[in-house]
């Protein structure tokens, strides 16, 4: 019986021991290490731990994300856990190699990040960009209170105080950077040369190469919309987004001259004159508008007007005061009149048309 | 002996193999959850490995293209500034726009000033300069002048100071003396754009002494004042 009982204390006394194995583990879990996504679904992160991130250093939160997507905290210890509204510490490495992530900022702009796409998230106030692009492409859409953002590469930097960009690099072998701007515009600068930027409008793009033996961006060019969808489809941009920037883009290409320039087309005599007529013309709306010319039938209302009060003055109380201050002038007709006389006109010239 | 000592003595065996079996399979349990979630552990400290170090490659690629895009930068701008008299100036060569063909001197002239109004600088001074070696009627002071200021603000000041020089040495006539008069000025600008205080002086002193009574000497000279 003693034995039995012994037995059977034993057997629960080793069950339910924890091993040694098991106190190493416990003393791994004081380090945190978060899962990572490596399916391709939105909430494959069950495995994770939460991460003890201090708020102050906080440059984002994440929005959504789907397949390979790896966010690494700054001090290269863990990954962060992979869900929505997840906080983004500043210096954050994120890569998404065959998958697409968007985060807000905490600057306020939105950050779409395609496939192929290393970056690191900075803060606002301590560095010269908020995105640093290592490779890849991002869609940024900053609103007028989010103040100047800036993207960075290893060549060029766009800088948006309102717009909506996609920024890429590392799109060929050579080191090059280009800047597309969907909707209103973005100044884009080799980081190297600063003195110098290119303001880029919607529907423009620029590339900043050194092919041409330039250190400056090339003058923006229209976008092809054929060229644009692709980018779309990877950053998964907005609906409404993508289909304004094709309008946007639609209507760029159309506009092949900047100047509607009339004057231009006369001879250089009036040359002189043309920049005048192009500077009311080109006038901004917020600037006072000149007084439009008076059109024909406000003027010969004014004029009937005018020679009324001068009859008044010069002949009053007369029946016919226009024979006698302008005695040389052909009576006016009255409609009843003047319809005669064009019938009789036109019977004239009948009678003159037959042989 | 006892029946109940002999029963126990019988079943004791199987008791205690059956014990043994136990606690067995429960330790042989513990033992595979744990080498599970060594296994998971390791496996998630091997793609935190694996982020960092991807960190670092990326790191290191994005340091020596940044390298290589400022030796760049350098050397195209120490080169550019020895072609065009600045670090940022632009070359013809390096504009990439091709005039159209379909138009003739007259169109493209047009095309070209419409480019200069619009400040679509690169356009303009490539118009303007196929037009200005095709026909020999553009060569005026007025078209060197107006190409001057598109070098200028193209930051060329080699190519901007050669055609603000082609239209001072054009003949003088009653047409074309306020671009000259205007060339002057522009020469002044260059001059402050390199620098050059000496050659700033000159220009205004040329300006003054050529044309002291034109609306652009005015602007230099103001009429005596005490500055």
């Amino acid at each position: 019986m003693k034995a039995t009982v012994f037995l059977l204390m034993s057997v629960v006394f080793f069950g339910a021991r924890p091993n040694q194995s098991w106190a190493q583990n416990e003393k791994h879990l004081d380090h945190p290490i978060d899962d990572q996504s490596h399916g391709k679904n939105e909430n494959n992160g069950s495995h994770s731990k939460k991460t003890t991130t201090d708020e102050k250093n906080i440059c984002g939160a994440l929005e959504v994300f789907e397949g390979d997507v790896q966010i690494l905290n700054p001090t290269k210890t863990h990954l962060i856990e992979l869900r929505r509204k997840a906080p983004v510490p500043c210096g954050s490495w994120i890569s998404s190699n065959e998958g697409w992530v968007h985060l807000k900022h905490s600057a306020g702009p939105t950050v779409n990040l395609g496939p192929g796409t290393y970056a690191q998230l900075l803060p606002s106030s301590h560095s010269k960009e908020q995105v640093i692009l290592f490779r890849g492409q991002v869609y940024l859409d900053v609103n007028s209170g989010d103040g100047e953002f800036k993207v960075g590469s290893a060549m060029g930097r766009a800088r948006i105080g309102r717009g909506k960009v996609i920024y890429l690099t590392g799109y060929s072998e050579k080191t090059s950077a280009q800047l597309v701007v969907l909707a209103d515009f973005a100044t884009f600068e080799n980081r190297f040369q600063e003195t110098k930027k290119v303001r880029v409008s919607e529907g423009e793009m620029s590339e900043l190469s050194f092919d041409l033996l330039r250190v400056m961006p090339k003058e923006p060019t229209p976008i092809s919309v054929a060229a644009l969808k692709p980018k779309f489809f990877d950053l998964h941009v907005d609906e409404k987004v993508q289909a304004q920037a094709i309008s946007l883009a639609t209507h760029r290409q159309e506009r092949v001259v900047l100047v509607h320039d009339e004057g231009a087309n006369q001879e250089s005599d009036e040359d002189e004159e043309a920049p005048k007529k192009n500077k009311a013309q080109n006038r901004s709306l917020a600037s006072s508008e000149s007084k439009s010319p008076k059109s024909e039938s406000e003027i010969t209302r004014d004029q009937a007007l005018l020679e009324k009060k001068l009859e008044e003055k010069l002949a009053p109380g007369v029946s016919d005061p226009e024979t006698l201050i302008y005695p040389g002038r052909k009576p006016k007709l009255t409609r009843k009149e003047r319809a005669e006389r064009k019938k009789l006109l036109e019977q004239i010239k009948q009678f003159q048309a037959e042989p | 002996m006892d029946y109940r000592a002999l029963i126990f003595k019988k079943i004791s065996p199987w008791i205690a193999s059956w014990a043994a079996a136990t606690s067995g399979f429960y330790h042989h349990t513990q033992e595979k959850v744990n080498h599970l979630r060594e296994l998971d552990e390791k496996y998630a400290q091997l793609a935190v490995q694996n982020a960092a170090l991807k960190e670092e490659f990326e790191a290191l690629k994005f340091a020596k293209e940044s390298k290589s895009a400022a030796d760049g930068t350098r050397a195209f701008a120490k080169r550019l500034s020895q072609d065009t008299g600045m670090r940022t100036g632009r070359s013809i060569a390096s504009f990439n726009y091709k005039i159209p063909t379909d138009l003739s001197s007259t169109q493209l002239y047009i095309l070209g000033m419409s480019y200069f109004l619009a400040h679509d600088d690169e356009k303009a001074a490539v118009i303007l300069s196929s037009v200005m070696s095709l026909d020999g009627s553009y060569r005026t002071a007025k078209n060197y002048m107006i190409s001057g200021v598109i070098w200028y603000r193209l930051d060329n000041m080699a190519q901007s100071d050669q055609n603000l020089d082609l239209a001072i040495k054009l003949e003088t006539t009653p047409e074309s003396e306020r671009y000259q008069a205007q060339a002057r000025l522009w020469k002044a600008l260059v001059a402050k754009r390199l620098k050059s205080d000496d050659q700033i002086q000159f220009w205004l002193k040329q300006l003054l002494d050529h044309h002291p009574h034109l609306t652009e000497t005015g602007w230099v000279n103001l009429g005596g004042e005490e500055p």
